[in-house]
């Protein structure tokens, strides 16, 4: 079984014996540019069972390579790992592209149910598993009927459709199984339909082109940053409430104000680099 | 004033359209009594009728809005290469559609020119010359029926997965090569930057167009101004590959010959600006972005290096290949 | 009912109960779009369609409609309209739909026009739905330029692309806070107006009260 990684810049690591002729025949490229070799100018042993090739061109860990070997028919693809690629995609779409703060999405809910933190909590936590399961049904739906039938024009009646559906669904199953849960967190699920972020996950994937797991992942970071930024919020403006705020500015020009200076230390995350 | 003000009025307005909608709903849910069969199936058929209804009405807008966005995108696309090369409407464009198909890590490309598809081997060997049928060597055949077609050549049984990678434009004027536009793609601050990269036929850069980006407006979309894109303009293919962005500020009267580009064509400019490109051997980061700016720059040194070796591989047949 | 006059209708849309500064609805492309004039005044032009089409197709079919499916429909209407602006402006003006495009679609999910919908246009006849739409739709295309064209000037020094001050006086304005900041300060200043105007704050301010 051969493996291989890339481990620097210029650098791969190869956990395989190599017989001569075929490291004379080695050849790495990119995937996405399958026809233009890269330049290997170095093959050294570590050990048995190790080797490091050293290559001209700077590789890049997110990419996608591919190794193979004329000689002995050798093929290996180079790519990131899937775990760290899903957690890329959570912690991306949680703080670097927060929906929120950088995407100015769902802002009427945000402002709207901000202001204790106790609903901010009830809010993100309903959002987020409605979120979770509407990013699921719609990437079924895209993936196996909308994209396959190039009926692409459907797409955002077919999303707020499935958004309707199982928001609608979930309130009259929760109301017969568990009223106290009902009480809770009904109101929330009614408002979730107008939250525009519940949308723009499937409408992204589909851009996209993401796989399932990337979708669920992206479904789960971006609600998992919406509770956050719903949290964090309701906190501020529980202070701000006690606060002298000018007349004028009192209730929701403050609270954009906030908003404004949140969005501020969220721009922090966007140099953040993965992997 | 009418009621309905005063129903906002009273509400927190937010949860306005919901509270309205679940105050009915409550209202409704413990008075009638659940709708009966032949209520449900009412129900259900007068949803289904609306939805018919409305996908027939978005079909037929599609059918209409569909050809005019690709025209619309098309010709964009065109007035693009033209000003980017200094064509007229005299002049002749023509697209080169590049494929890829895989096995076991050997790959074979293959070029669809407007007359042939030419296929290689992943050495560099010629293993295929398909000409094109009669319709699809036609100005209008779309994108989509030349994929179709290439696929269908290129799908070997034992190669089920080829795919469209990338394409580049070929000028020309009075029947002579007057330029070559690259389509390039690199990853920005956030996402894919596409960017077309125009060369003159002996490959100095002519101009540098940003396609598509989602780079932060007032900082990272500071790529689009001239005096961040023209600074490749003038290079060698071999000035670009030692090209570096460094972080100083852009001299003021270097930027003003920079915004020039544009009212004086690119190579007059060139002409003009021999010593100033000499003296500012490097790129000029924008403000507050270097990751954007980085990331320009090290798209259009490879694409450049990339499109050289393409197109070494593909010069013997070029003549032949165009119309 | 009595009908309100048609300038009461369309006044209340524009201030009163203007939808952004007003009602706090349709926030997201208030603040997403609106670092141009351009953008801002295209997804303006976009929602007052949708608005006024929903409207009045939610005030013709209103004999027809079962009101236990009535929720449904609007969605559907909504999103029928939405999808056809949607192409159309994607067929006619790629170049500024390439910046806006995810925010035109997600118009669907504004509450601002499903809760005129259903608040005005299911219970009044077909000319006062219209004007309503118009004035609410009008209301929002108020606010994407008033907030669009002071984050471009202020931010990048220029008006629709041409350049007014010849430097960038203040460049937050265009970055993701500056939105924030800006409609807040506009907040303000409505609730400034509606002081010298002498009227009493509603408690609170905004209407959140």
């Amino acid at each position: 079984m051969v493996e291989a990684k890339v481990i620097g810049k210029h650098e791969i690591m190869i956990n395989a014996d190599i017989p001569a002729p075929a490291a004379a025949n080695l050849r790495l490229v990119n995937e996405q540019d399958a026809d233009i070799p890269l330049t290997i100018t170095a093959l050294n042993k570590k050990d048995e069972h190790h080797y490091i090739a050293t290559t001209a061109e700077p590789l890049s860990a997110t990419d996608h390579y591919l190794l193979s070997s004329q000689a002995n028919g050798m093929s290996v693809t180079l790519a990131p790992p899937f775990f760290s690629v899903l957690i890329a995609v959570i912690i991306s779409s949680a703080l670097i592209n927060n929906f929120v703060f950088t995407r100015y999405l769902g802002l009427c809910v945000f402002f709207g149910v901000s202001r204790r933190r106790e609903t901010a909590i009830g809010m993100g936590v309903t959002f987020s598993i409605v979120a979770v399961l509407a990013g699921f049904l719609c990437w079924v739906l895209n993936h196996f009927a909308l994209v396959p039938l190039k009926l692409g024009f459907l797409q955002i009646i077919a999303f707020i459709g499935i958004v309707a559906a199982l928001v609608q669904a979930a309130e009259t199953i929760i109301k017969k199984v568990n009223v106290v849960l009902y009480k809770k967190f009904g109101i929330f699920l009614v408002l979730i339909t107008t939250n525009c972020i519940i949308l723009a996950i499937p409408l992204l994937n589909a851009t996209a082109h993401a796989g399932l797991w990337e979708a669920l992942a992206l479904a789960f970071g971006s609600s998992f940053g919406f509770a956050l930024a719903m949290y964090l919020m309701s906190c501020a403006r529980e202070k701000v409430d006690m606060a002298p705020v000018p007349a004028i500015f009192k209730g929701l020009p403050i609270a954009f104000i906030l908003a404004g200076l949140f969005a501020m230390s969220f721009l922090g995350f966007s140099g953040l680099k993965f992997m | 004033m009418s009621t309905t003000s005063a129903t906002s009025d009273s509400h927190n307005c937010t949860t306005c359209p919901q509270h309205a909608a679940c105050g009915r709903q409550e209202q409704k849910a413990p008075g009638s009594s659940p709708p009966s069969a032949m209520d449900m199936v009412k129900i259900a058929l007068g949803l289904a009728f609306a939805c018919a209804i409305s996908a027939l009405i978005l079909g037929w807008v599609y059918m209409k809005t569909e050809p005019v966005k690709e025209k619309n995108l098309k010709a964009r696309e065109e007035t693009m290469i033209r000003a980017l090369l200094g064509l007229d409407e005299g002049a002749k464009i023509f697209e080169i559609r590049r494929y890829l198909s895989m096995k076991d890590g050997r790959a074979e490309i293959g070029y669809l020119t407007p007359r042939f598809l030419i296929e290689f081997s992943d050495t560099g060997e010629k293993i295929g010359l398909n000409e094109l049928p009669e319709n699809l060597q036609k100005p209008s055949a779309t994108e989509d029926e030349k994929d179709r077609f290439a696929l269908e050549k290129m799908h070997r049984p034992d190669r089920p997965d080829a795919r469209y990678i990338g394409r580049f434009f070929v000028g020309k004027k009075d029947g002579k090569l007057a330029g070559y536009i690259v389509e390039g793609s690199t990853l920005g601050f956030k996402n894919q930057i596409r960017f077309f990269l125009a060369l003159e036929s002996d490959m100095t850069v002519r101009g540098v167009e940003v396609v598509e980006h989602e780079e932060d407006p007032g900082l990272g979309a500071e790529i689009i101004q001239k005096y961040f894109k023209n600074q490749f303009v003038g290079r060698s293919s071999d000035t670009i590959s030692h090209l570096e962005v460094v972080r100083e500020p852009l001299p003021p009267d270097w930027r003003k010959a920079l915004e020039a580009i544009g009212e004086i064509p690119a190579d007059e400019w060139i002409g003009l600006h021999e010593a100033d490109l000499a003296k500012h051997p490097n790129i000029y980061a924008i403000t507050g972005s270097t990751i954007s700016s980085t990331a320009v720059t090290n798209g259009v040194k490879r694409t450049m290096q990339n499109f050289q070796r393409r197109l070494a591989l593909l010069a013997p047949y070029m003549k032949e290949a165009l119309p | 009912m009595s009908s309100p006059s048609a300038k009461v209708l369309i006044m209340r849309g524009l201030f009163d109960e203007n939808p952004v500064f007003r009602l706090a609805l349709s926030l997201c492309p208030a603040v997403a779009v609106t670092t141009s004039l351009k953008n801002g005044l295209l997804l303006g032009v976009a929602v007052f369609c949708v608005q006024v089409l929903s409207s009045v197709s939610a005030s013709v079919l209103k004999p027809f409609i079962n009101p236990r499916i009535r929720l449904p429909l609007f969605v559907l209407i909504v999103a029928l309209w939405v999808s056809a602006v949607d192409m159309i402006l994607a067929a006619y003006f790629p170049a500024i739909y390439a910046q806006v495009g995810l925010y035109v679609k997600l118009i669907v999910a504004f509450a601002i026009i499903l809760s005129r919908m259903e608040l005005f246009a299911s219970k009044n006849p077909i000319w006062p739905s219209t004007l309503d739409g118009i004035g609410m739709g009008l209301g929002f295309l108020l606010a994407m330029i008033l907030t669009g064209s002071l984050r471009e000037l202020v931010g990048s020094g220029s008006i629709l692309g041409i350049t007014i001050i010849p430097t960038k006086p203040l460049l937050l304005a265009v970055l993701p806070a500056g939105g924030f900041f800006t409609i807040g300060l506009i907040m303000a200043l409505f609730n400034w107006i509606d002081l010298m105007r002498g009227k009493k704050l509603s408690s609170g301010g905004g209407a959140h009260g």
